[in-house]
């Protein structure tokens, strides 16, 4: 009994093609067969050659003295010669696609069962095979429920590593930072340590020699020594240029102390632990600090201009904003691959809208990526440098907040992206964007990218050089 | 302090203006100090004036630091040359070896007595150098000690035994140890110049010994053939080891003939002019080097004064 077939076989004694019809109507009342709608024909080898039904034997019976008529008559005459026939050899699926195809509506026979060989096995109910396309149907959506959780579990899995990966990345670049400032911090802080144990020295002997003039206490040859003494130190140690120099240390030492502090500050403000998750935020705060944070993707690489106009707060989460504005600094460093690299940030309010527009003189975007950009995944990093999650997380973020995310960019001349918000927060009701649940719906059907949205600027990339990219599903 | 002697010069690169102001106060009483944000600047200088010792910041705009330093060994190989980074820059840290030859990979921040202590040692061997340079030819005739020298590989993996053959000329005998116990036998019997060797060999850890036998043997030139990627790991290498080159594995037979041929080639310069090996003086390390070695290879050690 290994096929689940065998579970459908309904083992009941066929009839024989010479059987008389009144034979046959005498097995049926005998009964002993109840499940059953009919019972097979087979001819001498076992084959089944037909079907006979209750219904049929029931109409046929139905006609006055038919059954006189015909009761010696064999039953091949009367049977169904086209019964369904499947073989328990069969794939459980076949099985299933014959029955339920090739079964007469309505439902009034069986379906017959052979052996491999051709031979009569049994019968086979057709309501047994429909209850068990029901149990197969609800296995089937219990383990696409089970993988569709498994994906969504998979995903939240990774776009964890993914922001757990920009982290890290993001606290070691902070973190070398830091090592420079402190590096001369503390150089100087030794030095005028030591500078400070010398001063100490020189003191203590103009103490001694002015002590012994004011007390007229000394021998003359004792301030004789102490004024060598001073004057040997004095070659070392040049009190008025050393102590310049010392200032100057102390200078430099604050500034490095103030950088520092900035760094710890940014990062602090990056992750803004200690504000709420929603607030009403100045964006410009949040394009400086990201720059802070990404600051060693960006230094030695790319200069940076600004042309800020005053934005009016936004409602947002600004740790999101923070993370997205830093993953496309990232990303600008990342398609800077020359050292003329330039990223010109501007902000500017368009009607209810609060927008952030960052462009860059990188590689740009080839053509046949542009469209795949915001999909989860979607990366042309090698394995290892980039899971292909951060742009479909910023766009996510983006359009959760009521805003939009639009790209326009040119091979060999650079990307320009650009982020709107909302000034009064995200419209209650705004079918356009509808926030969907889960990264599978980060490719909104909306996120069309549009010539007029972009050309705003007089800089390179301006609309007759931009290959303007459309975002479809 | 009355010049009674010329001070030895320093030059400081780092794009960052108080990193060199700060370098440049704590140097100024023993060294002439000059200072540049510029990389080619730099390989000018050194071109054209007797550099004792450059200290070169890493990332910088023009130039990266080991850029500078492979110029500047090009210009004044005697100059002495140390790194100061505050990044953990794998590739930077295998550069500076293969490409700048240093004497020190240095770290920001670092310590002032640390770094003063540093600068000395690399001056001094400033000196023997350029004063040896002026009294020969700086290229020693191809000797036929050179052709004899022997090369030593530690290390148990077969692939590397391999790499290693093909790269060491004919007239140079190979010698394979499989441990450090036999390591230690060879370079006692033969007349090993250049040693290659891994510094993992499944648990065991070669590191300690590799740093110790560059204080007993100063002109064994070493190469670590390795596929650790361990960043502190390879800058204790330079700093304490004085590792030569670092080799990925596994090895390209053309690079690795390569090496192996500078390697020899340092080995008889090392040879020849004995005041060049303190170009590889090492730094103290702070940890006992030699740690879980046999009794008979920390005997040896012990015997030569290393601990």
């Amino acid at each position: 009994m290994s096929s689940p077939l065998r579970a459908l076989l309904e083992p009941v004694l066929p009839l024989s093609a010479d059987m008389a019809l009144s034979d046959v109507t005498d097995r049926f009342q005998q009964g002993g067969f109840e499940r059953m709608l009919s019972l097979a024909v087979v001819d001498e080898t076992n084959t089944p050659v037909g079907l006979i039904s209750r219904h049929a034997l029931m109409e046929l019976l139905l006609n006055k003295y038919s059954r006189d008529l015909f009761g010696k008559r064999p039953i091949r005459f009367f049977m169904n010669a086209m019964p369904v026939i499947v073989s328990l050899s069969d794939a459980t699926t076949d099985v299933i696609s014959t029955v339920t195809s090739q079964i007469r509506i309505p439902i009034v026979e069986d379906f017959i069962f052979t052996e491999i060989d051709g031979t009569y096995a049994g019968m086979g109910s057709v309501a047994d095979v429909l209850k068990m396309v029901e149990q197969r149907l609800g296995q089937r959506n219990q383990a696409l429920a089970k993988a569709n959780q498994e994906i969504k579990a998979s995903q939240a899995h990774l776009i964890q590593s993914e922001k757990m990966a920009a982290l890290g990345q993001m606290v070691a670049g902070v973190a070398h930072e830091i090592n420079t400032p402190l590096g001369y911090v503390g150089n100087n802080v030794q030095m005028a340590q030591e500078m400070l144990a010398q001063i100490q020295v020189l003191l203590q002997e103009y103490e001694q020699l002015f002590d012994g003039l004011v007390n007229q206490t000394a021998e003359p040859q004792e301030i004789e020594s102490r004024i060598q003494s001073i004057a040997s130190i004095r070659e070392d140690f040049d009190v008025v240029s050393d102590l310049a120099d010392l200032t100057e240390l102390f200078q430099d030492t604050r500034f490095g102390l103030k950088q520092i502090g900035e760094i710890v500050q940014s990062l602090k403000n990056f992750a803004r632990v200690d504000r709420a998750t929603t607030d009403r935020v100045n964006l410009i705060e949040n394009i400086e600090t990201a720059l802070t944070v990404g600051q060693h993707h960006l230094k030695n690489k790319v200069t940076i201009e600004k042309r800020f106009e005053l934005l009016p707060d936004v409602p947002c989460a600004p740790s999101q904003i923070n993370q997205v504005l830093l993953n496309i600094f990232t990303n600008a460093a990342h398609a800077i691959t020359h050292d003329r690299g330039r990223l010109l940030i501007r902000t500017y309010v368009r009607g209810e809208f609060a927008c952030i527009s960052i462009e860059d003189n990188g590689s740009g975007i080839p053509e046949e990526h542009v469209a795949r950009i915001f999909e989860p995944f979607y990366t042309t990093k090698k394995v290892g440098e980039g899971t292909g999650l951060g742009l479909s997380i910023s766009y996510r973020i983006i359009k959760d907040h009521g805003g939009d995310i639009r790209l326009a960019t040119k091979e060999g001349i650079g990307t320009r992206f650009e982020i709107s918000l909302p000034i009064n927060g995200p419209a209650v009701s705004n079918d356009d964007n509808e926030i969907t649940e889960g990264i599978d719906s980060a490719m909104a059907p909306d996120a069309q990218i549009t010539a007029g949205m972009l050309s705003p600027n007089q800089d390179e990339l301006s609309e007759d050089t931009t290959k303007v990219g459309s975002v479809q599903a | 302090m009355s010049e009674l002697f010329t001070k030895p010069t320093l030059l400081l690169v780092d794009d960052e203006a108080r990193i060199t102001r700060s370098l440049k106060m704590l140097f100024r009483t023993e060294f002439d100090v000059l200072t540049t944000d510029n990389g080619h600047e730099a390989i000018e200088m050194a071109r054209q004036q007797t550099i004792s010792v450059v200290i070169s910041d890493q990332r910088m705009p023009i130039m990266s630091g080991v850029e500078v330093l492979r110029g500047i060994r090009e210009v004044s190989p005697n100059t002495m040359r140390l790194l100061l980074t505050g990044y953990a820059d794998l590739a930077a840290v295998i550069g500076s070896v293969n490409e700048g030859e240093i004497f020190r990979f240095l770290q920001k921040p670092w310590d002032a007595e640390q770094i003063r202590a540093d600068v000395r040692a690399a001056a001094e061997v400033a000196e023997l150098s350029f004063a040896a340079a002026s009294r020969q030819d700086l290229q020693p005739a191809i000797s036929a000690a050179k052709a004899r020298t022997g090369i030593l590989l530690l290390d148990r993996d077969p692939l590397a035994h391999e790499l290693v053959r093909r790269a060491t000329p004919p007239s140079n005998p190979l010698f394979w140890a499989r441990d450090l116990d036999e390591a230690m036998e060879l370079l006692d019997q033969q007349d090993i110049g250049v040693m290659v060797a891994d510094v993992m060999d499944g648990q065991a850890s070669h590191v300690g010994a590799i740093k110790a036998l560059k204080q007993t043997h100063p002109d064994l030139v070493t190469i670590v053939l390795t596929q650790l990627r361990d960043y502190e790991l390879l800058v204790g290498l330079i700093n304490q080891g004085q590792v030569f080159r670092f080799h990925p594995k596994p090895g390209h037979v053309g690079t690795f003939t390569k090496n192996m041929q500078s390697a020899l080639d340092y080995h008889q310069v090392l040879q020849l002019q004995p005041e060049t090996r303190k170009r590889h003086a090492v730094a103290k390390s702070t940890k006992p080097l030699l740690t879980g070695l046999s009794d008979r290879v920390m005997g040896y050690f012990r015997r030569m004064g290393v601990n």
